[in-house]
């Protein structure tokens, strides 16, 4: 089974290669890394709010500066954070290029006699990096916090039990479950020769989906029945608990703060 | 079909995080109710395989693939409760382990994700499978695409950050998906018919409305 199927062999290694870079980065020595992960997950997300509230260019090329600090000072290799981030502003670049002909303004070049307008250009500079900046904070979170980290700040942050214990039991089977899928995978490919077409691609498609899922099913069950014998549900213990908030982490806060309300007051002038 | 951070409003994506937290705040309080707490956290386990299913490439005419998104599919062999669980732990790992979507957009991501897709997925296979319980699949996969991405168009046509309006957004991401919906609906019943066939007893309204003897109540 060769061809687009037998490929996804690619596509899980892929998957797997980002998240044990991740890994590493996040084993390093730095700022974000000594954080509490609930300090970490709150303040980027302020700051990722407060880059969702402004519309002003110099405020959004601040924080794209105060992203990229946090990165240096957390040890991310800026290639690896702009690898991660290039991708989808660069997309949403695309989406909105239009614009630079449909908002109305002062014509500043024209091409194939569509007028650019200044307006059009500057919205599309302003949307694509706040995207940018959007995306560069979620990879600082996803560098430099482990997700067993993040797993014990949801607990402690309040987010139902039973749904951080599914999604802690998710992540804790995901990487079996592609070991799982990619033996499949292999092991198919091993036993056919020659391109797939494709009504044979959808064909091994359905076996390989169907078989693996019936595999997980019955995965499941064995958990269920050794879950019984040692005698019911625990918590999931290995998810470590947060240690104490530091003066770190209290001015990371504050910075975070401190952004949300700058942000909102520049826009609407609080 | 994830949201990145910069496409949305604060306001819509509080909006669609207040939606999407009722929901799962429901699921949470009816899981219990159908599994118990000591076996909510075997669900993690077909989560994480629905989760790597997605990883698997499809074939699509032109040498490009598709990928299976499997909310429908989810809402079909756990039922709603149990299928927003899953997938709220499939979109939240996606996000905060590979980074897919935004942080502040991850409510609108679970929402159409994890809420509407399996909640559509589920309603369309329950309508139809009486007919036909493969075609009520490939209508359930199609339909719950279909629906989240017009969940996705109206946040976006509604959020002044992203300058194209509600008249743009909802018919190009509904016409978009509708088309790539019919990889999701074929995918769908492709797997589901393959799942059925061995283990009926797994899908949910098949054999006591139960997804298997371990995982249910």
């Amino acid at each position: 089974m060769t061809g687009v199927v037998g490929r996804s062999v690619e596509s899980i290694t892929a998957a797997l290669r980002a998240v044990f870079t991740a890994e590493q980065v996040a084993a390093t020595d730095g700022f974000l890394q000594r954080r509490d992960p609930r300090v970490t997950l709150v303040a980027v997300a302020g700051l990722a709010l407060a880059v969702m509230i402004t519309r002003t260019l110099a405020v959004t090329v601040g924080f794209a500066g105060l992203t990229l600090a946090l990165a240096w000072l957390s040890a991310v290799p800026l290639r690896r954070l702009l690898a991660r981030a290039a991708v989808v502003p660069l997309v949403s670049a695309l989406i909105v290029l239009p614009q630079a002909v449909l908002l109305p303004g002062e014509v500043v070049a024209s091409v194939f006699g569509l007028a650019i307008t200044d307006a059009g250009v500057a919205y599309v500079v302003l949307f694509t990096l706040r995207v940018g900046v959007g995306v560069a904070l979620l990879s600082l979170i996803v560098l430099t916090t482990p997700f067993s980290a993040v797993v014990a700040a949801l607990r402690q942050l309040r987010v139902p039990v039973a749904l951080v214990w599914v999604i802690a039991i998710t992540y804790r089977y995901l990487f079996l479950f592609f070991d799982e899928l990619q033996r499949l995978i292999l092991a198919r490919n091993s036993r056919t020769k020659g391109e797939a077409t494709l009504r044979g691609g959808w064909r091994d498609g359905r076996r390989v989906a169907g078989t693996f899922l019936l595999r997980t099913l019955d995965r499941g069950e064995r958990v269920g029945r050794g879950m019984r014998a040692r005698g019911g549900a625990r918590p999931p213990s290995p998810y470590r608990r947060s240690r104490s908030v530091d003066a770190g982490d209290y001015a990371l806060l504050v910075v975070a703060a401190v952004a949300v309300v700058g942000s909102g007051v520049i826009r609407w002038g609080l | 079909m994830h949201i990145p951070d910069g496409f949305l409003d604060p306001l819509v994506a509080g909006l669609f995080w207040l939606g999407s937290g009722i929901a799962i705040g429901i699921a949470v309080r009816r899981a219990r109710g159908e599994l118990g707490d000591e076996r909510t956290p075997l669900l993690g386990v077909v989560a994480a395989g629905i989760f790597a299913a997605q990883m698997l490439n499809w074939p699509i005419p032109g040498g490009t693939s598709a990928h299976f998104v499997g909310g429908a599919f989810a809402g079909i062999l756990l039922g709603p409760s149990l299928g927003i669980l899953a997938m709220t732990a499939v979109v939240t790992i996606q996000a905060l382990v590979f980074g897919d979507g935004g942080i502040i957009a991850l409510g609108g991501n679970l929402f159409a994700m994890a809420v509407v897709d399996v909640l559509v997925g589920y309603g369309l296979f329950r309508a139809f499978s009486g007919f036909h319980e493969t075609g009520a699949a490939f209508v359930a996969g199609w339909g719950a695409i279909t629906v989240s991405a017009l969940a996705v168009g109206v946040g976006v046509g509604a959020s002044s950050a992203f300058a194209y309006e509600l008249g743009v957004t909802v018919p190009i991401m509904v016409v978009g998906h509708a088309l790539l919906g019919l990889i999701e609906g074929a995918i769908t019943a492709a797997v589901y018919g393959y799942v059925a066939n061995a283990r009926p007893n797994l899908v949910v309204g098949r054999v006591d409305d139960a997804l298997s003897p371990e995982v249910s109540a």
